[in-house]
């Protein structure tokens, strides 16, 4: 390959590369193997906002007086090899296919994230909440909170 | 006429763009690329050898193991089995790439084993960003010019210094379109009146956002939230460094100052919201920190009139 050829052909790469991440930053998965937009924190979280999380309500036989969130449950009750960023990205999507009513994502979601709990059974729930970042990340307190999902997961997956 | 004078005019910008052959006339920037070159490859066979020293942490994550598309195979074979292939199998190629990265075969092979080690830690869960860098320079610099044995003619120097650069560009390229995702998306939020990343609060929010997600601290998050005005103009500073890193690809004044920019960059983001991002870190000091595209005794008023906007309106001054 010439020179001139070979300088084109580079330029033809980089070009392909940039169409294929912007065009797979809009796909669900927000990316698309080996193409990858690098669009990280391009939003900043607004002052007030709605998110998701989980409580475990029951782990093993046992009913817990109060329900554990996930931050606490993260501890205690699930797969710490798993980073908190592959399990806020699961309950994110769990959470946006139950509200979408997406029968087909909810199963996948919950697959994911049920085979990460150290060991069975659990009953958790799937709940949406409304929050100030700033004193959320003070304090823990969420405004408002709405269960919109609970999940029996047996003894055996 | 038009059609063939636009073609002309476009040759003569692909031939001088960019401005590759002074650098291939002498040897000095030519021995440097190659020298940076062997150290990158004994670099991964480095690597190779913490991802065999580490195998045993994917043992538990048999559950989420799910193949992506270019590691299909993996779906045949037990999971512990797939394991030690993809160990073995980078430990070998990255090897392979230390001894004989001066032939085409040797970088094919290297880049290989980085393909499949990524497309391995791609298939839990979430893709791994970490070795996108490393995926893109292994697969460029398979495109270098072989002279194993004799001198390289003034066209195979021409050869590998492009591709040299290629590498250099492909890594600048990553950050600009993280600063251009950024710029975007603030300039949208500012459109929809909103919060945006020009704002002065915007780090503190990012900052209480990501620790709060992620269950975790950081060494100056907490000093940030409370002095948004402090980390203000780093977050500004940063979305110029990240937006503008493709300019300066192009000028070899700034390679080094901007890549150091970009290490401090990560130590921020490190500090401040204790993300480690250990993909590009030593691209960056490889490729830029003596590139072979610096010219000798550049001075500082060179390098303040190629910085973007800064350097353009002081040239429009002059």
């Amino acid at each position: 390959m010439s020179h001139n050829v070979f300088k084109i052909f580079l330029v033809a790469l980089f070009l392909l590369y940039f169409l294929g991440s912007f065009y797979t930053s809009g796909t669900l998965e927000g990316e698309a193997y080996p193409f990858f937009s690098w669009f990280v924190f391009t939003k900043v979280p607004p002052k007030f906002q709605e998110g998701y999380t989980i409580r475990i309500l029951k782990y093993g036989d046992k009913q817990l007086h109060s329900p554990v969130s996930f931050e606490d449950a993260y501890d205690v009750y699930m797969n710490r090899g798993i980073a908190s960023p592959q399990y806020n990205y699961m309950i994110r999507a769990l959470g946006t296919s139950v509200e979408n009513k997406d029968l087909r994502e909810i199963k996948r979601h919950r697959h994911t994230l049920e085979a990460t709990f150290l060991s069975q059974p659990v009953v958790y729930e799937v709940v949406k909440i409304k929050f100030s970042t700033l004193e959320r990340w003070r304090t823990g307190q969420v405004l408002e909170s709405k269960s919109i999902a609970v999940f029996n997961v047996p003894k055996e997956l | 006429m038009k059609l063939n004078q636009s073609i002309k005019n476009l040759r003569a910008l692909v031939s001088s763009f960019p401005m590759i052959t002074s650098f291939a006339t002498g040897k000095r920037s030519l021995e440097k690329a190659k020298t940076i070159t062997r150290f990158l490859y004994y670099f991964l066979a480095f690597r190779s050898l913490s991802i065999l020293f580490g195998r045993g942490q994917y043992a538990s994550q048999e559950g989420n193991f799910s193949p992506i598309w270019s590691i299909k195979w993996a779906e045949l074979l037990n999971f512990p089995d797939v394991i030690n292939i993809i160990v073995f199998f980078f430990l070998i190629s990255a090897f392979v790439g230390a001894l004989f990265n001066q032939l085409r075969v040797g970088r094919v092979i290297a880049f290989l084993g980085v393909f499949q080690l990524h497309a391995f830690l791609s298939s839990f869960i979430q893709v791994d960003h970490q070795w996108y860098p490393w995926l893109y320079v292994t697969f460029l610099l398979i495109f270098l010019p072989d002279a194993p044995a004799q001198e390289y003619s003034f066209e195979k120097r021409k050869k590998f210094l492009l591709v040299f650069f290629g590498a250099q560009a492909a890594i600048f390229t990553i950050y600009s379109m993280a600063g251009f995702g950024k710029t975007y998306g603030a300039i949208e939020q500012f459109l929809q009146g909103g919060v945006h990343a020009f704002a002065p609060e915007a780090l503190a929010l990012h900052i209480a956002h990501w620790l709060v997600a992620n269950n975790s601290t950081s060494l100056v998050g907490s000093f940030i939230i409370a002095h948004p005005l402090v980390g203000w103009p780093f977050f500004v500073g940063s979305i110029y460094l990240l937006l503008f890193s493709l300019w300066a690809v192009f000028k070899p004044s700034l390679h080094r100052l901007w890549a150091f920019g970009l290490l401090l960059y990560h130590i921020g983001v490190y500090a401040a919201m204790n993300i480690s991002f250990l993909g590009s870190p030593l691209l960056l000091l490889l490729l830029f920190f003596d590139s072979p595209f610096k010219k000798r005794g550049v001075k500082w008023k060179e390098i303040i009139l190629d910085l973007p906007l800064f350097g353009w309106l002081l040239r429009r001054l002059n």
